[in-house]
């Protein structure tokens, strides 16, 4: 959460930079870019679960094939 | 083997399906009701701001992983800590299980709070890129009493007070421009130049009062 306000780098930044121009696209290009990013590591944190605890059932939830 | 295929074929796929659906809807709805840009813009143009300026979305990616990362690998040591103390030590089960539901209960947006005033005082703040330089004139700044900083803000410790746009939208390309103000009392914070361009007061007020 830091990150998002008081630094001078990083994709929170951009996303406030961007809202301040008002470039929207931008903004907007700023939070997929943030959206694919995190689901990419939801499905590396699901892939490792279900890896390291393969005993339990996988669960019933969306993003992570396999997870 | 084969449901194992489908099951994953449908992990995959209705994820992407509803994804694909529903960008569809958002840039039909932004083109036949006519949404402006600078308010909603279109899967397509944010998609080709993608591709256009990935180097700088690339750039401002690497400093957000890496935090993010860092966190929760210390999340997860810090976590099991805490889960072994909690699990083995009734003490620390009786003594910290209120103070961290009472942490969990806490919106995450009132952090920003704290962390803000801490952080602010080291941080100078980021030029206005997107004014253009001929509303950065002084004579212009002149005339029309708005205090725009060539630097955007005033350079330290000052608060933003206001925001006005100029220049809005003729069509989905026009140059978007955004004017700060900040109050009067900041001013002595701000760069002698923005400063001295400001100097009447009534035009001092209207800033802060917009």
């Amino acid at each position: 959460v830091s990150e998002f306000v008081a630094s001078q780098e990083g994709i929170g930044y951009l996303i406030k930079l961007a809202g301040g121009l008002l470039d929207t696209p931008l903004m907007m290009a700023a939070i997929a870019v943030l959206s694919i990013s995190g689901l990419a590591l939801y499905a590396i944190v699901a892939g490792a679960e279900s890896w390291a605890v393969y005993w339990q059932p996988p669960l019933e939830t969306a993003g992570a094939p396999g997870g | 083997m084969r449901d194992d295929i489908r099951r994953h074929a449908a992990a995959i796929g209705w994820p992407v399906l509803v994804t694909v659906l529903l960008l569809l809807a958002w840039e039909i709805a932004v083109r036949t009701l006519g949404i402006r840009w600078i308010i909603l813009p279109p899967p397509s143009a944010v998609f080709e701001v993608m591709v256009t300026r990935y180097d700088l979305l690339i750039t401002h990616l690497w400093p957000s992983l890496y935090l993010t990362v860092l966190g929760f690998v210390l999340a997860v040591i810090g976590g099991i800590f805490v889960a072994v103390l909690i699990t083995y030590s009734d003490i620390v089960r009786k003594g910290f299980y209120p103070v961290i539901v009472v942490s969990q209960v806490i919106p995450k947006i009132l952090h920003r709070a704290l962390v803000h005033r801490v952080v602010r005082d080291r941080n100078h703040v980021e030029p206005a890129a997107g004014v253009p330089d001929r509303l950065l004139s002084d004579d212009h700044q002149r005339r029309d009493g708005v205090c725009v900083g060539r630097r955007g803000y005033p350079s330290h410790g000052a608060h933003v007070h206001g925001l006005a746009l100029a220049d809005l939208l003729e069509g989905p390309h026009a140059q978007c421009t955004a004017l700060y103000f900040w109050r009067d009392e900041d001013l002595h914070h701000a760069s002698p130049s923005s400063a001295s361009s400001c100097r009447n007061s009534s035009l001092r007020r209207k800033a802060s009062v917009i």
